[in-house]
C-alpha cells in the first residue's frame, strides 16, 4: 500500500495510537447515583465515581443530579466544603462518593474532575475494567478481518495462481494469530477481575485456544511441506479457507449456544457484538470503541504490508540463488 | 507509593502508550530497513 510509504502517514498513526491508547485510561469512569448505592449495599464496592450537576449547596450538604436526572445529598465535611465553594449550580463534578445508609445520602471522598469534556459510563460489574473494551473487542474484530482478508487472498490464488497473493495470504493469517492472541491475553486478565481466574475453560476461551491451533497448523504445514514452492502454496491456500469455515463458529456462534460467562453467551446479549446490531453503551465508549477498532486496523494492515514486502524480498533472494 | 496508588489510572495509560510507541518505533525501523532493500538491485 502506497500510504505506508509516507513517513509523515506512518508519525500521524504512532502519535494517534498512543494518544488513543492514554486516554483509553485518562478518561473517568463515572455512574449515578443509583450505581452508587447498589453497590454498596450489595457490598461489591463501597466506593464509586459519580458524575453529578451541582444544583446548589446547603447547610450540611450539597444537592446533586446525576445524569439520570435523580437527585442525591453529597454530605459536606470540612474537607468537601472548600471544593464546593469554588464550585458553582450547573458546574458537572466527576467525585468518588461513599453511599451513607444512615443519612441516605452520600459522603464526599474525593472530587476527580471539574466539568469534564466526556466521560466513560460505568458498566455493572466491571467498574474500571470496563477500559478493556477499548482494547479486548477492537483485537477481536480485527483478528476476524484479518482472517477474512487472508481467505480471500488464498481463493485469489488458487484462481490467478499469482504468488504475491500466497505471501499476503501468509501475512494476513499472521496479523490474524497476533491479533487473536492479543485478545486472548487482554480477555485472561479481563477474566481474572471478572471471574476470578485468568484461564478456567470456559466455552469462549476454550473456542478461541482451538481457532489459535488451527491457525497454528497452518503454519506449521506451510513451513514443513517439502514440495515445490507452487504446491506448498496450493495445499497452504486450500488448507487456509478450510481454516477460514471454523472462524465464525468459534468466535461468534460458540459462545452464544453454550452457557458461556462471556457476554453474549447463555442467551445475554452482548453490549457491543449481537445479533441485533445494536450497540448497548453510551455514545463516548462508543466512538472511543470505533476509533481504537480503526487504529488497530490500520496497525494490522501495516503489518500484512511489511510481512508481505519482507516475503517477496526473501523469495527474490532464493531465486536469484 | 502514595503517588502510584492515586495515580494508578495515568500510570497504566502512560505505561500502554509507552509500549504501543515503543511497537510502532520498531515497525518504523523495519519499514526503513525494508525500503532500503527494496531499492538495491
Amino acid at each position: 500500500m502506497r500510504l505506508f510509504r509516507s513517513n509523515i502517514f506512518l508519525w500521524c498513526l504512532g502519535i494517534v495510537l498512543a494518544v488513543q491508547v492514554y486516554l483509553s485510561f485518562e478518561i473517568p469512569v463515572a455512574g449515578s447515583f443509583g450505581d452508587a448505592a447498589m453497590l454498596s449495599m450489595s457490598g461489591v464496592q463501597d466506593v464509586t465515581p459519580v458524575k453529578a450537576t451541582l444544583v446548589s449547596v446547603d447547610s450540611g450538604f450539597a444537592r446533586f443530579s446525576d445524569l439520570y436526572g435523580d437527585s442525591g445529598r453529597v454530605y459536606v465535611t470540612d474537607r468537601s466544603y472548600g471544593t464546593y465553594k469554588s464550585s458553582r449550580p450547573g458546574d458537572v463534578l466527576v467525585m468518588s462518593v461513599a453511599y451513607d445508609r444512615s443519612a441516605k445520602g452520600f459522603d464526599l471522598v474525593e472530587i476527580i474532575r471539574e466539568n469534564p469534556a466526556i466521560t466513560f459510563p460505568m458498566i455493572q460489574g466491571l467498574g474500571e475494567l470496563g477500559r478493556n473494551m477499548l482494547f479486548h473487542v477492537p483485537m477481536s474484530m480485527v483478528a476476524f478481518l484479518a482472517f477474512l482478508l487472508g481467505t480471500i487472498y488464498s481463493v485469489l490464488y488458487l484462481v490467478k495462481k499469482n504468488h504475491d497473493y500466497d505471501r499476503r495470504a501468509r501475512a494476513s493469517s499472521a496479523g490474524g494469530f497476533l491479533f487473536t492472541a492479543l485478545a486472548t491475553v487482554t480477555g485472561s486478565i479481563w477474566a481474572r477481575f471478572s471471574w476470578g481466574t485468568f484461564w478456567n475453560w470456559d466455552p469462549r476461551e476454550t473456542s478461541i485456544f482451538i481457532l489459535l491451533l488451527i491457525y497454528a497448523a497452518y503454519f506449521m504445514l506451510r513451513s514443513l511441506l517439502e514440495e515445490s514452492e507452487d504446491k506448498k502454496a496450493r495445499i497452504a491456500a486450500v488448507y487456509n479457507i478450510i481454516a477460514f469455515v471454523s472462524v465464525p463458529f468459534l468466535m461468534f456462534v460458540v459462545p452464544r449456544i453454550t452457557n458461556s460467562l462471556h457476554p453474549g453467551g447463555g442467551g445475554t446479549e452482548a453490549p457491543l457484538l449481537n445479533l441485533s446490531g445494536k450497540t448497548h453503551t453510551a455514545p463516548s465508549l462508543g466512538i472511543m470503541f470505533e476509533i481504537s477498532t480503526l487504529l488497530f486496523f490500520i496497525v494490522f494492515l501495516w503489518m500484512k504490508d511489511l510481512v508481505t514486502r519482507i516475503l517477496r524480498i526473501h523469495d527474490k533472494r532464493a531465486e536469484a540463488l | 507509593m502514595d503517588f502510584l496508588e492515586h495515580n494508578a489510572l495515568y500510570v497504566v495509560g502512560i505505561i500502554s502508550a509507552v509500549i504501543w510507541f515503543g511497537l510502532f518505533l520498531f515497525m518504523f525501523g523495519v519499514e526503513r530497513r525494508v525500503r532500503k532493500l527494496e531499492r538495491e538491485p
